[in-house]
């Protein structure tokens, strides 16, 4: 067999059309797939191989997007996430990196028109997502963050976890998604929540944000000193408080490092 | 092509489980382990970091750990992923695991990853992308693979030859293992008409370095005959044991793994299943010996 000169490998129509078969169901099977004896297609038999994609990729979208499926019901996020499957599909074997797209994709989704808030309840999903698989970092020790007190803070520069992830909604979001979570029925805040998700540890924790932390932390994300993210803050909000801000990134641990230049 | 040495494997010969991250705290609990060693899916610990590498720090610290790849698409006609062989071979590197394993099937094509085990036809065409595919595999990693017969569902017009000959080609060629999935072996058997006895007897045996058995579900194909799934989400059923108890009779003892990955019973009910693979791989062992003594 191995004294027979290499066949170029075979046309790339083979997998190209398995795999356009395999996301259309109203096409048949593939026609190098072997029908019965009797000439007819073997549907039910190439369907296996459909049903295994559409559902291992729904059951991946269930485990991650608990909530946005509480939130609609199993058949309604069945139904939207197979539309979104089939849209975009996962780009990588990495799968816990698929995810991010979705919370977009439910915001275009026009069945899902009714539940306004199901887009940024995504997003903080999907931030749990990431901050489970991100790089792991000790928080900073109280002596590293007691130096950065002796500095002029447009000097200091602030390393957040890697974990990090800040999600801002005009949606109590943190208040739904405890909701769903504990089973209790208290009544939501009829204001919008900003959330902070790092995982310190091994658990990742939601902490609500007060006015203007958002901006500030995202600012420090993005490479702004301390004083050129307190002063984005104030101008996002005019009760900013860097004090207390501070004070809730420290207890969350999710300061890792204090650099001053 | 080089070849690598088969590896005198750090996996011992004996019942081994399927690592779930649900079962840690029953498994760490254990005073008698039930399981002699555990299989973990690479790409469940590719990420920078998190829970899942720091269980498995653990979980090697206490057991002899395979990794078992599920992405790495070995039969993409369009090529491996470089980037994806890459983190393979840093699971590998940081874990040093006893056994490396992958399927002959697909996942990838194009920008999609397709999440399922995708059936070839055999032909020298795929013979030889397959060939080539675990040469660029075993050189990243440096190591011998282990490669899985697959449950297959449909077959294809153009195959021209047998799965047997195509999988004993593949070793004898790429110098990589094979793991022999006995659950598979019984589904594809059943979906393609064919005696799974006759398959484990032509099975090239002298390169088998792992078996895995599984549960898988029944269904019913167009034209109202059998059609079983390789769900991996019950027990193993008796006539895949009564082959797993045929093959063992000749190879003697082997590490063999039980899959369970989704509808995760208890950990009691797995432990069973290992056990259950035990008390065979004794019988077989207490069997060869006494033919040894006589």
């Amino acid at each position: 067999m191995s004294a027979q000169p290499d066949a170029p490998p075979k046309s790339e129509e083979g997998q190209d059309s398995f795999t356009a078969a395999l996301f259309d169901a109203s096409q048949p099977p593939p026609a190098d797939v072997a029908r019965y004896a009797d000439g007819r297609l073997p549907v039910k038999r190439f369907s296996v191989y459909r049903n295994n994609v559409m559902v291992s990729l729904t059951e991946y979208l269930e485990r991650t997007f608990p909530s946005v499926k509480a939130l609609v019901g199993d058949e309604f996020f069945a139904g939207m996430a197979g539309v979104f499957i089939r849209q975009s599909p996962p780009s990588s074997p990495m799968l816990m990196e698929y995810g991010p797209e979705f919370p977009a994709f439910i915001e275009s989704f026009e069945p899902a028109g009714g539940v306004p808030y199901l887009a940024d309840v995504a997003r903080l999903e999907d931030a749990q997502r990431a901050a489970y698989h991100a790089a792991d970092a000790k928080p900073a020790t109280p002596e590293t963050l007691a130096r950065a007190a002796q500095h002029d803070a447009a000097a200091v520069f602030i390393d957040l976890h890697p974990s990090l992830e800040v999600v801002a909604s005009d949606w109590p979001i943190l208040s739904i998604l405890q909701a769903n979570t504990d089973g209790t029925s208290t009544p939501l805040p009829q204001h919008g929540e900003d959330v902070l998700v790092v995982r310190p540890a091994l658990d990742t924790r939601l902490h609500a944000m007060p006015a203007g932390a958002a901006t500030f932390v995202l600012a420090l994300k993005g490479g702004a000193s301390l004083q050129d993210a307190a002063g984005a803050a104030q101008n996002a909000s005019d009760a900013f408080d860097l004090s207390e801000t501070l004070a809730l990134l420290i207890a969350a641990g999710a300061i890792v490092d204090i650099r001053t230049v | 092509m080089t070849n690598y040495p088969t590896l005198k494997s750090s996996i011992p010969a004996k019942a081994g489980v399927g690592f779930k991250p649900e079962h840690a705290r029953a498994i760490f609990a254990e005073d008698e382990p039930s399981a002699g060693w555990f299989e973990v899916h690479a790409e469940n610990y590719m990420g920078a970091g998190g829970p899942p590498h720091a269980m498995l720090t653990v979980l090697r610290e206490r057991f002899p750990v395979s990794v078992h790849g599920v992405g790495l698409s070995i039969g993409a006609e369009k090529g491996l992923d470089p980037e994806h062989l890459k983190r393979l071979a840093a699971v590998v590197e940081r874990y040093e695991p006893g056994l490396v394993s992958e399927h002959l099937a697909w996942s990838t094509h194009d920008t999609h990853y397709l999440n399922d085990l995708l059936p070839l036809p055999y032909t020298q065409a795929t013979l030889e992308l397959v060939v080539s595919h675990i040469g660029q595999v075993q050189d990243a990693l440096k190591r011998q693979i282990l490669l899985e017969n697959p449950s297959t569902y449909i077959r294809f017009e153009t195959s021209t030859m047998s799965e047997l000959d195509f999988l004993s080609e593949v070793a004898k060629r790429s110098g990589c293992g094979l793991l022999l999935d006995v659950n598979n072996v019984f589904v594809s058997a059943t979906n393609h008409g064919y005696s799974p006895e006759d398959y484990i007897d032509g099975f090239p045996l002298h390169a088998v370095g792992e078996i895995h058995l599984g549960g898988h579900a029944e269904d019913e194909d167009d034209l109202g005959a059998p059609l079983l799934i390789d769900s991996h989400d019950r027990e193993v059923v008796d006539p895949v044991w009564a082959l797993y108890e045929r093959l063992i009779g000749k190879t003697g003892r082997m590490p063999t793994l039980v899959e369970w990955d989704s509808d995760l019973p208890d950990w009691p009910v797995l432990a069973a299943e290992a056990k259950h693979a035990a008390a065979i791989l004794d019988r077989a062992a207490g069997k060869r010996n006494d033919v040894r003594a006589a």
